[in-house]
């Protein structure tokens, strides 16, 4: 279970090639925020959302086939659909990211790396002491 | 197969968690799942150890510093850190840091006996300029059990798969000087 960089996916490729992989949902979702902000996200959460429950890959594939004919109709996506569609496909339907889904790894594993990111943030501010200042107050 | 069922989580007082396991495994080893101590001897190791002393180091020093802190396996405990591997050179750097636990089950992992191993990078540590990655097995619960750590200079798939490779060998050597691993 990984985030999705690259250099991470190519070394457990190379050591562990038989492992089942998975992605964090949680870092795809910040993704799609970073991109289209988080009021469009609102507008695409029950199409990625509808992803991350999938059990299988071909439910997967045949959800986003059904998402992608969805997504144009939608009225409030229409400044973004066609971005979003490829941008989308482009990546997080790609075979090395597409195991953000909830049956990419067996029952009660989950589809997030939130374990190892709350370990980082209590590393971050008990011990490595990293101060979080608010912007405009330093 | 091993399962591993975190049953509750009590707060407070000393003992801040009740772990339940449910063992299928009769080869199992009970202390696979560390106690507060042992967490806490983690975090003092990381704080005082790593980034007190290492990171002050100046390249020179590293190396009486690698001295006075390489363990044998059986020295160490099941949950303490032991430096499985470095790299110092002109253009990097990188150092991996392992529980005796997660050796004993990262190859294990691997045959789908056990938990799963998740990985999270990168945190520059600002003191030294150094990245910072952990791995880490979990139980079903993501609760994390066994932990490495990587420090490094670079962010880069050479650096990550030097330390898994680094790992999955001395995982191997662990097993075999415990004859687990035939």
């Amino acid at each position: 279970m990984s985030d999705f960089s690259y250099p991470i996916a190519v070394s457990i490729q190379q050591n562990f090639p038989d492992a089942r992989r998975g992605k964090c949902y949680f870092h795809m979702v910040q993704n799609i925020i970073k991109r289209y902000n988080k009021k469009r996200y609102e507008d695409l959460r029950l199409y990625v959302e509808f992803l991350g429950c999938c059990l299988s890959v071909n439910e997967l594939k045949s959800a986003w086939d059904l998402i992608k004919k969805d997504i144009p109709k939608n009225r409030k996506l229409n400044d973004i659909a066609a971005n979003f569609i490829e941008y989308f496909e482009d990546f997080y339907m790609k075979e090395e990211n597409m195991y953000y889904y909830i049956g990419a790894l067996p029952p009660a594993y989950g589809n997030t790396n939130n374990m190892l990111e709350g370990h980082h943030r209590h590393l971050k501010q008990n011990i490595l002491e990293r101060k979080v200042h608010s912007i405009g107050t330093v | 197969m091993v399962k591993i069922l975190v049953d509750e989580q009590i707060k407070g007082g000393k003992s801040n968690f009740k772990i339940k396991k449910f063992l299928e495994d009769e080869g199992f080893n009970d202390d696979v799942i560390p106690d507060n101590k042992q967490l806490s001897n983690r975090r003092s190791y990381l704080k005082s150890i790593i980034l007190g002393e290492l990171c002050q180091n100046t390249k020179g020093g590293f190396y009486s510093w690698l001295k006075d802190h390489t363990k044998d396996f059986s020295d160490a405990s099941n949950h303490e850190m032991i430096i499985i591997s470095h790299e110092l050179n002109d253009k990097d750097f990188r150092l991996v840091l392992s529980t005796k636990s997660l050796l004993e089950n990262a190859v294990k992992e691997n045959q789908n006996c056990r938990g799963y191993m998740a990985l999270d990078s990168t945190h520059k540590i600002v003191s030294c300029q150094f990245k910072f990655t952990t791995i880490a097995t979990s139980t079903n619960n993501q609760e994390i059990t066994d932990i490495a750590y990587i420090i490094h200079a670079h962010e880069d798939s050479e650096t990550f798969t030097y330390a898994l490779r680094e790992i999955k060998t001395q995982s191997k050597v662990f097993l075999t000087l415990t004859g687990q691993f035939m």
